[in-house]
């Protein structure tokens, strides 16, 4: 009788294996409403509704000076994702999304927290999920621009992104905007804006921490622009 | 361990290892950026609880099957996690024999080794703020934890 109970538990596990298999996309669906339920649990409705303000405003700023500098005709295509899971672990800062190469998402397409703000790019598709390297991945090193000065600087990934190589006698300022400047991504993009200056050990460069208007944490969805390239 | 105890426990850490990735990948317990490794402590407490080498693998092989369907871009990440936590169930005997402490020093050796190798294959240099915060965050998450299964188990 007890052996039978074990055979049983086994032959359940197995069909739960086989069952997630052939169901996966379903069963994303359901693990998306359960973390967004333990979420319920961990944040308060005011937390989340605050940090998904702060984003929006960074956007719509964003939005706002595209019409008052020139009438430009957007022709961008979006497509929502939302975030499936991050990576467990702490040397890597990606996260992946419920839309692969069946949705048309192939890699290198940009990935935006909300419209204007650059989150991030594809690093690699599945059918039904994609991986995103975020600006905060230690693997992540793009050009960028600091300011109405346009200075140009590299974008290093942290926790706390820095941009660094920024010429000694450059004014950089606490507030100055971060904008993309390389071609992989749409130029102008909005990435943070800058927290503090410092000197490097040498003396040589300025190195800014950049502060974004979100935490990677909140972000529940995305948009991939997918007729950039 | 008869067959039934043996199913039993691995049901009871199958399913905390599968919470604890779960809680991982969503990021709940998220402070400053840094994740503790919840998947490591449940491990390293089932290494403290039971000297059985078939149990810890067994466990983990049914992670990696889950993961194979659930999770498959870090499949190299989860693929190393399990040697690392099977030198260090053979190193067992050679720490001190005091639960907590020698939670500590599997939880330090385990983020050295763990992060040493994944080194070897990413280009950049390793995060050391987070990866310290997250020995720290882990040691503190996993006494309590441990206590809690030792009173489970018992």
């Amino acid at each position: 009788m007890k052996t039978f109970k074990g055979f049983f538990k086994a032959f359940i596990l197995i069909a739960c294996f086989i069952a997630i298999f052939f169901f996966r996309n379903e069963a994303t669906g359901a693990f998306l409403s359960v973390r967004g339920f333990v979420e319920g649990l961990f944040n308060s409705a005011n937390y989340r509704t605050l940090a998904d303000l702060k984003i929006e405003n960074a956007s719509l700023k964003k939005e706002l000076e595209k019409f008052s500098v020139a009438e430009k005709k957007d022709s961008s295509q979006f497509l929502e994702a939302r975030v499936y899971s991050r990576y467990p672990f702490n040397d890597k800062n990606v996260i992946v999304i419920d839309k692969g190469f069946a949705d048309g998402v192939t890699e290198g397409m940009p990935v935006l927290a909300k419209k204007d703000v650059l989150l991030g790019r594809v690093k690699s598709v599945q059918r039904f999920q994609s991986e995103v390297m975020t600006i905060f991945d230690p693997d992540w090193k793009t050009s960028a621009s600091i300011g109405n000065a346009h200075i140009k600087t590299v974008l290093n990934g942290a926790n706390t992104p820095r941009a660094e190589l920024i010429p000694k006698d450059a004014a950089v300022a606490a507030g100055d905007e971060v904008v993309n400047s390389a071609q992989e991504f749409p130029l102008g993009l909005f990435m943070g804006t800058v927290k503090s200056v410092t000197l490097d050990e040498k003396k040589v460069w300025q190195i800014a921490d950049i502060e974004v208007p979100y935490a990677i944490e909140d972000i529940d969805s995305v948009l991939i622009m997918t007729n950039f390239k | 361990m008869s067959f039934m105890k043996f199913v039993n426990r691995f049901f009871i850490f199958f399913l905390l290892a599968t919470l604890a990735i779960f809680f991982q990948r969503g990021g709940f317990l998220n402070v400053g950026g840094v994740t503790p490794n919840l998947l490591l402590i449940v491990f390293l407490c089932l290494i403290l609880a039971h000297d059985s080498m078939t149990l810890i693998v067994s466990v983990y092989l049914g992670l990696l099957l889950s993961a194979f369907f659930v999770d498959p871009f870090w499949l190299m990440e989860l693929g190393l996690f399990g040697p690392v936590v099977l030198l260090i169930a053979l190193m067992r005997k050679r720490f001190t024999g005091n639960a907590f402490i020698d939670l500590m020093l599997m939880t330090a050796v385990f983020e050295l080794l763990f992060y040493g190798v994944l080194s070897l294959f990413h280009t950049s240099t390793l995060p050391l703020f987070p990866l310290l915060g997250e020995l720290v965050y882990t040691i503190l998450l996993g006494i309590p934890l441990w206590v809690l299964i030792k009173r489970i188990e018992a």
